[in-house]
């Protein structure tokens, strides 16, 4: 059988794809980036991500990736002109429109963001993303339906990063009231996540539920004995009677949460 | 292979998708993967003043549509909407010239029309009642009402209230200043308004009155000026003090002659169609030939009674700078009852 002869299998010294250190780390590069993305640490999640494309430039995920968490680090039209510079590389993907419609409804721009909106949800499959992207849209027009659109969005995915992505956007737009049940659905489904309780006490704080909160951030803690500004906020909350804290809280921001 | 966009199939070593467009050769395609990061400065400026609808090509020059090449200085000098976009929200900026018009552009045209027809409502109570209390009242909450409309337009949601109160305040003093005081020195040639203090027959106490500065005064026209208070002989080893602003007719301009027989008052010899507000009050005045760039006026309107000045002293009471006159008297706006020209 010499047409056989070039077969090489398991030939001592021979690398495998798999086992090139560029393709290990592509897999683990998007897992880290998600990880840090559940854990509130946007920056991370987007170098992550950014690494990720360095090895892959297909990978739609990762621009995408990359797309929102400009967005929530605020960087908004940075967000707009990189998720429009993606979808001229993947022209139907209707989860960068989205992206792009939300980067353009935080700028103020949500007569723009609505027609993105609608190809987004005219595209192919369905996914959160899309529906929570248009219920904010809904939510800066202050129409109603925005809790339709995000209930929709808890109902495409039962991901708990659903909810309290929908928090953050109640919580954008200061309506900590709106955001509550929402980021408690999400402890719901996954009481072990430190970020979601992060996401909690800040909300309760802002509502003036300030025994909830230090609970909240306790419970936050108790998850991630680390983590910086939930130890911060937890100080300043347990010497709230102190003038120089009721100060600093007149003076920080929601979004910074 | 398959499209990463819409997940077609396609042929095997495709450049690009059949159904999207879509490059299937991104490997070998010079993309940047990284994206654009604002600065720490940019950052912080955004926070304090909201940053909506930037240009993509104030920002990204390598984004224009045109593909020339920009520098952000540049553009942001040459786009004057642009720089007003990043600092008072995304609609453009004609449309807070007009209140109500941000709302309107918005799709908001219930609050556009509130706010459009109360700044209407409120600037023609203000300028029938010019002059007053109410006016200036009604005037003051029209400019409340434009910044209210421009203040909701631009940012909502954002911030604190400590950060909402202060660009509050920048939005007023930028609307201040770029239209209102403008406006208002425009106005002022046009629509000053002068308020009698004190009885000045015909005019009565709180009369307002309407005074332009569009030309020089000439004769016939009722002019605002001042006559420096001093004392004045009255031919009787006595003085009358009198002075201060002054309302009456001009009757004379420079290279005429003005004299005043028996109550009578003659122009270059000729009795004269313009009379004094109040007549018979000065009963004699010798001849006076009007320097060029002076004016005669008699101040009658404040005399309590028929003066005892002396005819020379009234010469010199009479002749008037005309550069002294401080606008001219065209309408009485106050009280409605009197509403018309001058006497």
């Amino acid at each position: 059988m010499s047409r056989f002869h070039r077969l090489e299998f398991d030939v001592p010294g021979a690398k495998r794809p798999a086992e090139t250190p560029e393709a290990l780390l592509q897999p683990d590069a998007l897992h880290d980036a998600d990880t840090h993305r559940r854990a509130g640490r946007f920056e991370d999640a987007l170098r992550c991500y950014s690494r990720a494309l360095e090895f892959d430039r297909s990978l739609v995920v990762a621009w995408l990736g990359q797309c929102q968490m400009l967005i929530q680090l605020g960087e908004y039209p940075e967000a707009e002109l990189w998720s429009r510079k993606a979808l001229e590389i993947f022209r139907e993907y209707g989860d960068l429109m989205a992206s792009r419609a939300q980067a353009l409804c935080r700028m103020g721009v949500w007569h723009e963001a609505q027609p993105l909106s609608d190809a987004s949800l005219a595209a192919r499959e369905e996914t959160a993303y899309r529906w929570m992207v248009r219920g904010e849209i809904m939510l800066r027009r202050n129409e109603s339906t925005d809790v339709a659109c995000f209930d929709k969005a808890q109902g495409v995915e039962a991901d708990w990063l659903v909810p309290l992505e929908v928090a953050r956007v109640y919580v954008h737009y200061r309506q900590f009231a709106k955001a509550l049940p929402r980021v408690r659905f999400a402890l719901q489904k996954a009481t072990d996540q430190p970020w979601a309780w992060f996401t909690q006490a800040a909300i309760e704080e802002e509502l003036g539920l300030l025994g909830d909160a230090e609970k909240s951030y306790s419970r936050c803690l108790e998850l991630a004995p680390k983590h910086h500004d939930a130890r911060l906020r937890l100080i300043e909350l347990q010497s709230r009677n102190k003038l120089l804290a009721r100060v600093k809280r007149m003076f920080r921001r929601s979004g910074n949460r | 292979m398959q499209c990463a966009s819409c997940q077609f199939e396609n042929m095997p070593g495709a450049s690009f998708c059949g159904r999207c467009g879509t490059t299937m050769v991104l490997a070998e395609a010079e993309i940047d993967v990284h994206p654009p990061r604002a600065g720490r400065f940019t950052k912080r400026a955004r926070r304090m003043v909201p940053v909506r609808a930037i240009s993509s090509r104030v920002l990204h020059p390598a984004a224009s549509a045109a593909g020339r090449v920009s520098n952000v200085a540049q553009d942001m000098a040459r786009s004057f909407p642009a720089l007003s976009r990043q600092f008072l929200g995304s609609v453009p900026f004609w449309t807070y010239v007009m209140p109500g018009g941000a709302q309107f552009y918005l799709g908001h045209k219930t609050a556009g029309r509130g706010f459009l027809w109360s700044y209407i409502g409120l600037v023609f109570f203000g300028l029938v009642l010019y002059g007053t209390f109410w006016g200036a009242t009604c005037l003051g909450l029209a400019f409340s009402v434009h910044l209210a409309s421009i203040t909701m337009a631009a940012d909502p949601f954002a911030g604190g209230i400590i950060l909402r109160l202060g660009r509050s305040a920048l939005y007023g003093l930028l609307l201040f200043v770029m239209l209102y005081l403008p406006a208002g020195i425009g106005a002022s040639y046009i629509l000053d308004a002068a308020v009698v203090n004190a009885e000045a027959y015909p005019l009565q106490a709180g009369d307002v009155l309407l005074v332009h500065h569009l030309r020089a005064p000439r004769r016939g026209d009722v002019v605002r000026y001042n006559i420096p208070y001093r004392q004045y002989a009255t031919g009787q080893h006595a003085y009358y003090y009198f002075g201060g602003p002054q309302i009456d007719r001009v009757l004379a301009v420079g290279g005429e002659t003005l004299e005043v027989r028996n109550g009578i008052v003659y122009l270059n010899g000729k009795p004269s169609d313009e009379l004094p507000l109040r007549n018979k009050r000065v009963m004699q005045l010798s001849p006076i030939h009007v320097p060029p760039g002076s004016l005669v006026i008699l101040p009658t309107a404040t005399l309590q009674a028929p003066t005892p000045i002396a005819d020379q002293a009234w010469r010199d009471v009479c002749v008037v700078a005309a550069d002294s006159v401080d606008g001219i008297i065209y309408w009485r706006h106050q009280p409605l009852s009197r509403w018309g020209p001058p006497p």
